[in-house]
């Protein structure tokens, strides 16, 4: 029972337990804030997992960025509690059912995978997850993607403008 | 006269304060890493950093904050408590008292809860604006790394390797609080506050970021103590903000231009300045509270829990002076004669004294940023809404991403940054030339204007010294 | 530590994309310092411009030899530069049409433009791209692109209608590709197409359900960007509902990217699989896409509403082309034998690379006709009648030869050359195609391929009789002229008629485009 284990499983429960009320949840605000800390925990996990640069822009990104902006709007429109709940409908079921069947397969899948982690060295570890190697893929092996992206981002600044755009 | 003096013997106090509080962070630090446990120092710079320094400096602020109002508006500020102490009787000294007044008060006064609040975010809302503050400087720099007592030291809480981005990410946690505060109350005022504080944190966060690039271009890192870097010495030459740009020797002492981010990258350094004044939600970005229209997301807050959001803001200012020392102002570092006293044998010797004068370097730094902000705070009137808006996304980015592209080409041009320090030091000469030219005109309005209200000095300033003494009575 | 090597030579693939994004950021800059009411003629000119240098730029890159670049994510090779000839000419003459159709409306915006060119420069992207992620966002840059230019006119409910409709879908179909993707990327451990084959082979022998469901989400999510049965649903409504020359050059770039993205995808990787398997898929696709296509263009009273649907039969036989290049025994074909006599190259590479030609030169034409056809259409609609429906009927081209006979003979030649009759361009490509399909032995398709073709000159011919036969209308709108339209309109017809008896150099280029890289 070592350091990154008992971590690994504060980080796994907090992190169900905030997921699991984003759902629950009766006001879009509490979902929200659920979320955030989702995301927060989820940083934890991904720190565990040696992705040190992914954990920090999970929270900056997400948490920090993308979920000011809903709750922004959830304030702003004032969303009060859903009011129809409980009522058994067929896309709440079907829905339902194939987050079960999920459930399953992935239970299945990972029952599956060998007890023995992936060993990826010391040489690896040192450098893995830094925001030096990560660069450096980016900018060497991923860089016609990475190019692709900047314009794809550019696009859909313009696209939205357009069509959010009232004088046309 | 006897003001000058009263300034003087204080700041005099300031600096033995400090002087004292450094040297005994390095010793205690150095003690426990050779009794204790190898990374042991760093506990004890959480100690020191962020509960003594930090906290102290931010506690002190709130009464600094109305003396030095007072001081621009003419009046005297709060001199009205006073310790029971004899000898101390009938003495204001310099409002001190106040603080524990305050302190008192915050903590007696009734917890008020409003009918309709969500009473789990209403409670969690000062503590979701007060923890990430707090958290913040734990990866600024505030010394250089010594040996004490055999022990390799140094004044820093954490050295993630995502560096500054730890501060990004921490930061903008932070409008949780304020928006959540501002939810919870049902309280129409409150609920505005909290809607003006996530708009304008969605203003600033793009040109915060975007205005630091061009540093980590700079110096190809994105950890604070590698941005402050080191002066050169005998095993390794000067990095970060501890080199030269242009230096010689006078008498065995090293001058120069030091590589200081402020002198490379004005830009970056107005940019990252303007956009973290806006995180501290302090005028003139105070809309948010607004204090004048709609009181602010804590209307409804009282006691401790008003105290922590209001805590939390002089937290900010302490822990923006502190990154903005780091990034742009050196660090710790001299500047100048800094090689000389690095390589002098006693410093060497005794790694400590040599940490303690850096220290208290860098924590003077840091009240000279907290005055400017002071300064800042009380001249300008409080933006629009939508001028925040604009000054975010039609000025402060666009000259973000300007200086980003400028400061690649001058570094792969020159990687002795000498050419970025020309550039940097023109922009300098515009922006210093564009202020002056600008004075001389409001000055000429301000002139014929001052005629038709120069009796308005007669008055007894003093006389209103601050009605509400406590700062919970200034929101 | 070895960084990869990169060099400014592995950019130069990208500078037709890149001509068309510094157009587009100029346009979009520009904008910015335009009064509302101030003209801007210039940018449809610099539109064109922008596309002209980027078409020729893309021609002189046809002659470079085939190689990767960027470390295998993406390669230039003459059949991805000569797909960014054909995207910059549907660029072109949709640019040229919007003209009057932007000013009509009063809706001239540097935006518009600007968002043609990224789509552009997204086809142009995608045709070169050899690798997963790559190819996935260059998708989404056309795509998103074309989704704001058909919700670019919001008013009215039939853009609403199509912006959103195309949007759901399209990232539906897009949400189905990457799935496909990442099974395929489970299954090898790679998004390199190039690198894929390997360890799909091996793959398929111990989880062939994994390899098999990725490739059939990748091929759906394709078959929606073309149109393909049963993924058209889409087509008619969107089509229908966006703005007319977006409409152009949708059907001409996005079925271009799309189709061109497809055959890297399949070709390269299907390597590793068992041939049967997008032979299956594709001869399925195509049969069906060509007869349903066909079928429902037939009632259609509505031109641009028709025009959709044949759209979509044209897929079906472009469809046709890509189900001929997976057949393995290409057949003792005495015209192929002497090809590869001749050339030295095994029969199945001088089928494939006759299906390749086969499939770039019927997008040619397609684009030249279809937009050409589009162009004319969006110059009779009339802003009030959208809503009521009767912008596009039939009867609008009613006695058009007697009112505008320059323009009923330059509709003739596109309904002609859509139906694929000689001499023009739609009918020398439809020969190629259905010529290559034969050699490979789906004789078959080919005869339902030739049937179905059939059925639809009916309902082109149709808008000829209209425009001939049918008295002009009472009160009848005047019918304004414009020199975008009027140029996009001439250009188009004398490529349709001109390249259908003369192909002159463009049969040399398309000699040799017919190499795809690792082929």
């Amino acid at each position: 029972m070592n350091v990154e284990l008992v971590l690994f499983g504060a980080f796994a429960l907090l992190t169900l337990l905030s997921a699991g009320l984003v759902i629950l949840a009766r006001s879009p605000i509490n979902s929200a804030m659920a979320l955030v800390s989702t995301f927060f925990f989820l940083a934890g996990i991904y720190v565990l997992l040696w992705a040190h640069t992914v954990a920090v822009v999970q929270v900056l990104v997400y948490a920090g960025a993308i979920m000011v902006l809903f709750l922004f709007v959830i304030m702003l429109l004032n969303l009060g509690e859903s009011a129809h709940r409980g009522k058994p409908t067929l896309s709440r079921i079907l829905g339902g059912a194939s987050a079960v069947g999920l459930l399953g397969v992935l239970g299945i899948t990972l029952s599956r995978v060998p007890a023995q982690p992936a060993n990826l060295g010391p040489q690896a570890q040192a450098t893995f997850g830094t925001m030096a190697s990560i660069g450096q893929s980016i900018f060497t092996q991923w860089l016609l993607p990475f190019e692709a992206v900047s314009l794809l981002l550019l696009v859909a600044m313009v696209g939205a403008v357009v069509v959010a755009k009232s004088r046309i | 006269m006897s003001r000058i003096l009263t300034m003087l013997v204080a700041m005099a106090t300031i600096v033995v304060a400090l002087a004292g509080g450094v040297a005994t962070a390095y010793l205690v630090g150095g003690f426990v890493e050779a009794h204790g446990f190898t990374g042991a120092s760093r506990l004890t710079n959480i100690v020191f950093l962020m509960l003594v320094f930090v906290m102290i400096i931010a506690t002190l602020l709130t009464l600094a904050e109305r003396k030095w109002s007072a001081f621009m508006q003419d009046r005297v500020g709060p001199n009205r408590a006073r310790l029971g102490i004899p000898g101390l009787k009938n003495r204001s000294l310099g409002g001190i008292p106040h603080i524990i007044t305050d302190v008192l008060k915050m903590l007696t006064k009734e917890d008020f809860i409003p009918g309709m609040a969500n009473r789990f975010l209403f409670n969690l809302g000062p503590l979701l604006a007060f923890a990430p503050v707090f958290a913040l400087f734990a990866v600024v720099p505030a010394g250089p790394t010594v040996t004490v007592l055999g022990q390799k030291v140094d004044m820093v809480v954490a050295t993630p390797d995502f560096g500054i981005l730890y501060l990004f990410a921490i930061a903008s946690l932070a409008v949780y609080g304020t928006a959540l505060a501002g939810w919870s109350s049902n309280n129409k005022f409150a609920l505005l506050g909290g809607v003006r504080a996530s708009a304008q944190m969605i203003s600033y966060e793009v040109a915060l970021g975007l205005s630091l690039v061009g540093l980590f271009l700079t110096f190809s890192s994105v950890q604070l103590p590698a941005l402050v870097g080191d002066v050169a010495n005998a095993l390794s030459p000067a990095t970060g903000q501890g080199q030269y740009l242009w230096s010689t020797q006078v008498f065995g002492l090293d001058i120069g231009i030091p590589a200081w981010g402020f002198i490379i990258q004005p830009l970056g350094f107005i940019g990252f300045f303007v956009a973290s004044f806006a995180e501290t939600k302090r005028a003139p970005f105070d809309v948010p509270e607004g204090e004048s229209e709609i009181i602010g997301y804590f209307v409804e807050y009282s006691g401790m829990k008003f105290g922590m959001f209001m805590i939390s803001e002089f937290v900010e200012v302490v822990v923006l002076a502190g990154v903005t020392t780091a990034l742009f102002f050196g660090g710790h570092n001299l500047p100048i004669f800094g090689e000389a006293l690095a390589n002098n044998a006693f410093m060497q010797e005794h790694g400590w004294v040599y940490g303690t004068i850096l220290g208290t370097v860098f924590w003077l730094k840091v009240l000279f940023l907290i005055w400017v902000q002071l300064v800042i705070r009380w001249t300008f009137p409080r933006f629009r809404y939508d001028q925040i808006q604009s000054l975010g996304w039609k000025i402060l980015l666009p000259v973000g991403l300007v200086n980003v592209f400028v400061t690649a080409a001058l570094v792969l041009w020159d990687p002795s940054l000498r050419a970025l320090g020309v550039v940097g030091i023109l922009e300098i000469a515009v922006f210093v030339a564009l202020t002056l030219s600008k004075k001389e005109n409001s000055e000429a309005g301000a002139h014929g204007d001052a005629h038709g209200h120069d009796h308005g000095h007669a008055a007894p300033a003093g006389a209103h010294a601050d009605p509400h003494p406590s700062a919970a009575g200034a929101h | 530590m070895t960084l990869p090597n990169i060099t400014l030579a592995d950019f130069l693939p990208l500078l037709p994309a890149l001509i068309m994004v510094v157009g587009a950021s100029i346009l979009l800059l520009s904008e910015v310092f335009l009064s509302s009411s101030a003209s801007r003629g210039y940018q449809a000119v610099l539109t064109v411009a922008t596309a002209v240098a980027s078409g020729l730029t893309a021609l002189g890159l046809m002659f470079e030899p085939p190689h990767a670049v960027f470390l295998g994510y993406g390669v230039l090779d003459p059949f991805s530069s000569f797909l960014t000839l054909v995207v910059c000419v549907g660029l072109a003459l949709a640019a040229l049409a919007s003209v009057s159709f932007l000013r009509k409306r009063g809706a001239e915006r540097g935006e518009f433009y600007a968002l043609m060119l990224f789509a552009s420069a997204g086809m142009s992207l995608l045709a070169m791209s050899a690798e997963f992620i790559t190819l996935f966002v260059n998708l989404e840059v056309l795509s998103v692109a074309t989704y704001a230019l058909t919700a670019y006119l919001r008013r009215g409910t039939r853009p609403s209608e199509a912006g959103f409709k195309y949007f759901i879908l399209g990232a539906f179909s897009s949400a189905v590709l990457l799935y496909g993707t990442a099974l395929l990327y489970g299954a090898t451990g790679t998004t390199k197409l190039a690198d894929m084959a390997g360890p799909l082979s091996q793959a398929l022998a111990t989880a062939p359900a994994l390899v098999y469901t990725g490739a059939i989400l990748v091929a759906a999510g394709f078959a929606f960007k073309v149109a393909a049965v049963p993924f058209h649903m889409w087509t008619p409504d969107v089509y229908e509902g966006a703005p007319t020359p977006v409409t152009a050059l949708m059907s001409a770039g996005v079925k271009a990217a799309a189709f061109a993205a497809m055959v890297r995808v399949f070709l390269t990787v299907g390597k590793g699989m068992d041939p049967h398997m997008p032979l299956a898929l594709f001869s399925t696709l195509a049969l069906l896409t060509m007869v349903v296509g066909n079928l429902l263009a037939i009632p259609q009273r509505n031109v641009k509403r028709m025009l959709a649907y044949s759209s979509i039969a044209h897929a079906g036989y472009l469809l046709l082309g890509v189900a001929a290049l997976f057949v393995t025994a290409p057949g003792e074909h005495f015209r192929i034998l002497g090809a590869s006599a001749l050339t030295g190259g095994t029969p199945l590479d001088v089928a494939r690379s006759d299906a390749l030609r086969g499939i770039l030169y019927y997008l040619l034409a397609y684009t030249f006709s279809a937009v050409g056809a589009f162009a004319l259409v969006s110059a009779l609609e009339r802003r009030e009648d959208e809503d009521k429906g009767t912008a596009w009927d039939l009867e609008r081209f009613s006695g058009l030869a007697q009112r505008r006979p320059g323009w009923a003979f330059a509709m003739t030649a596109f309904m002609l050359s859509l139906g694929g009759i000689p001499p023009t361009i739609g009918f020398m490509s439809k020969l190629l195609i259905f010529q290559s399909a034969i050699d490979v032995g789906l004789v078959g398709l080919t005869i339902v391929a030739v049937l179905s073709s059939a059925a639809g000159v009916y309902y082109y011919l149709r808008v000829v009789v209209y425009m001939f036969m049918r008295p002009v209308p009472e009160g009848a709108q005047t019918l304004e002229r414009s020199w975008g339209t009027e140029v996009a309109l001439v250009i188009s017809t004398v490529a349709v008629v001109l390249l259908g008896i003369i192909p002159g150099r463009v049969s040399e280029w398309l000699a040799h485009a017919g190499t795809l890289f690792g082929q």
